[in-house]
């Protein structure tokens, strides 16, 4: 916030009192709380992962075998692979359910687009502690999904849905569904509608005149939904945790459990930087592809 | 076969109470250059988007080339559309704009190529096949757009308002442009817009609206010189508007004055009619003084334009009459306040009567 409002007051001509007083005061606060509550356990968290843990106990000295472990045991390699999986299965799961809405939004009546949104941010209102667990009774053995389906004779008896893949996989998609459909649609709703009548005029017909116009107008609000709610995917915990079973942990569950049950603080810092790595490096390659898109579009 | 390359049958269309277009019915004929003019929220635009497929009629049916257009979607009509804001894509180079809509009839590379440089000569811009959007005046995405629809060799060509962004001279200049291309490739253009003097300028016939009717429908001067109703008359440049009785085919009784008027056809003796006089078909001063139709009255306004002058003079009876005159002497001729006389010779009073015929 400190940092979007300085432009506009440098340009001001009257505002000529000394630079770094006013940059102090604008920046120092968010900068003081970074460094305090962000920049310092990072560095801690990399201290931490060279150190040696022997017998419960962290030895302040050097060694590379906690990112060795963390690269070689299968285990953690799948956890991680897992966490990915999920998130670009997430990822495609709101940006198919996820686009028809924003178009929807983006194309409704302005008096009634208020409502929708209303709708669409009310959620937001809601602990995604109770939205997770609202999944739960939906989704249990005697929960309403199952009881429903007896109750109409389509099953025998309970389906097991909770604490597996699909109940992971839904509970993630619902909870960050929203931070697709928002740029989705700030994007969509820039979109001239006497676009799509152009192309239609000019001989596309509705699919045609998605592909060719509507599409790639709004590939920036694609690029900005996915890169989102993949990087809030594959660092969930409460879901993975609420909903699934064992085999569904994901990074930020292995993460803490290295913590808080084993108390490996330098193992879990290792998978933690490790993370941090992946994750930044994917953002990169992420970003060279979404200019290159850019470039290419535009 | 008819001629008509665009024929409206008792076309009527509603939204939700509010009725567009009330039962209209015409034809634009093949290679014409046919405006659609009235006051916004007339029913132009409405019947253009009749025309192209957007809209579809309430009741009556439109014909393209003597086809019923009922069932079919725009993307499969033989028409094309200038946008009033021209919708270029913005993603698409000048080239991939134009190119659009032949690859969407699958056309061949080597056809699109070809066809796409016929328009850059027709529209006079070569070399802008790679330029992006963002890169073009205003005048040049104009000329794109309506490249962009004619590369398709539509039937019919429809212009929907596109020169209301550019500014007057760039207009002037475009309206003779578009004249050109019209005369060049022989399509028939239906022109939709509100200004008058761009109607007059461009269109072989123009069909005036009003209220979701069409008023009247002729060429620029039959429309300018004859108006058939007390609205063409007023829509169409500046006029004098008498209201009055028909006393016989040739005098009108209006208030305490009988003007001497034309041949009055569509009404009989007793009639309510009004009277339309061009204020540039008014004489004053001693001009005026012999003619048959000739009043005195004090100026009560001059409003000079340059070229001409034009004078209101309260000629009594609550009745005003505008003259437009020529500056051909240096200086004014009047003042307000000046008791001066003002006429015209009975042709230049046209005959509307009350109700439309």
């Amino acid at each position: 916030m400190t940092a979007a409002s300085l432009p506009r007051e440098g340009a001001a001509p009257e505002a000529r009192e000394p630079v770094a007083a006013k940059l102090a005061v604008q920046l120092g606060p968010g900068l003081l709380w970074l460094v305090a509550f962000f920049a310092v356990p990072i560095v801690l968290l990399l201290v931490y992962s060279f150190y040696r843990f022997t017998d419960g106990v962290m030895i302040e000295t050097f060694t590379l075998e906690n990112y060795a472990r963390a690269l070689h045991d299968t285990i953690y390699v799948q956890v991680f692979g897992k966490s990915l999986r999920y998130g670009l299965v997430v990822t495609l799961a709101c940006l198919a359910i996820g686009y028809p809405v924003a178009y929807f939004l983006a194309r409704a009546a302005t008096r009634r687009r208020g409502l929708l949104f209303l709708a669409l941010i009310i959620p937001f209102w809601t602990s995604i502690v109770v939205r997770t667990y609202a999944w739960k009774m939906l989704l249990g053995t005697n929960g309403l999904v199952n009881y429903t389906l007896e109750a109409l004779g389509l099953i025998g008896a309970p389906i097991k849905m909770l604490y597996n893949e699909t109940a992971v996989l839904v509970g993630l998609t619902h909870v960050f569904l929203p931070f697709m459909i928002l740029p989705l649609y700030a994007v969509l709703e820039k979109i001239d509608p006497s676009l799509e009548e152009a192309a239609m005029d000019l001989g596309a017909d509705r699919a045609r005149t998605f592909l060719r116009v509507i599409l790639p107008l709004s590939l920036p609000g694609i690029s900005t939904g996915c890169l989102l709610v993949f990087i809030l995917t594959i660092g969930s915990y409460l879901t993975p945790d609420l909903l699934g079973g064992p085999s569904e942990m994901m990074i930020s569950n292995l993460i803490r459990s290295e913590y808080y049950v084993t108390f490996n603080w330098p193992f879990g810092g290792a998978l933690a930087v490790l993370f941090l790595i992946i994750t930044l490096a994917m953002i990169v390659v992420y970003n060279r592809l979404f200019k290159l898109e850019r470039i290419v579009g535009n | 076969m008819s001629d008509y390359d665009v024929e409206l049958r008792r076309v009527t269309k509603r939204f939700g109470q509010v009725i567009a277009v009330d039962d209209v019915s015409f034809g634009i004929r093949r290679g014409e250059f046919f405006s659609l003019l009235g006051p916004s929220g007339c029913g132009k635009t409405t019947i253009m988007r009749m025309i192209s497929g957007f809209e579809t009629p309430t009741r009556g049916e439109v014909f393209i080339a003597g086809e019923a257009m009922a069932a079919r979607p725009p993307y499969r009509r033989p028409t094309n559309l200038v946008f009033q804001h021209l919708s270029l894509f913005p993603h698409m180079t000048v080239f991939q704009n134009i190119a659009f809509g032949l690859e969407m009839k699958w056309k061949g590379k080597a056809e699109i190529r070809d066809r796409v440089e016929r328009m850059f000569a027709l529209i006079q811009l070569p070399g802008f096949a790679e330029r992006k959007i963002s890169q073009l005046s205003g005048g040049q995405k104009q000329r794109i757009a309506i490249a962009r629809a004619l590369v398709n060799e539509p039937t019919v060509l429809l212009l929907d308002e596109p020169l209301g962004a550019l500014d007057l001279k760039l207009r002037e200049q475009m309206q003779l442009e578009l004249k050109r291309i019209q005369r060049e490739v022989g399509t028939t253009f239906v022109y939709v817009t509100h200004d008058q003097k761009e109607a007059i300028t461009m269109s072989n016939r123009i069909a005036v609206m009003d209220a979701g009717r069409v008023e009247q429908i002729d060429d620029a001067t039959t429309i300018y010189e004859r108006p058939r109703t007390p609205f063409v008359a007023g829509f169409i440049g500046e006029t004098n508007l008498f209201r009055g009785r028909l006393v016989d085919s040739g005098t009108v009784a209006c208030e305490a004055i009988a003007i001497r008027t034309g041949a009055a056809d569509g009404a009989g003796a007793g009639a309510p009619v009004h009277v339309s006089v061009r204020p540039e078909k008014v004489r004053i001063g001693s001009r005026a003084e012999a003619l048959p139709n000739a009043f005195t009255g004090a100026v009560d306004e001059v409003v000079y334009q340059g070229a001409t002058t034009t004078y209101r003079v309260d000629i009594g009876g609550g009745l005003d009459v505008l003259a437009t005159v020529q500056n051909a002497e240096v200086g004014r001729l009047y003042d307000r306040g000046d008791r001066i006389a003002v006429g015209w010779e009975p042709e230049a009073a046209v005959v509307i009567p009350e109700t439309a015929p």
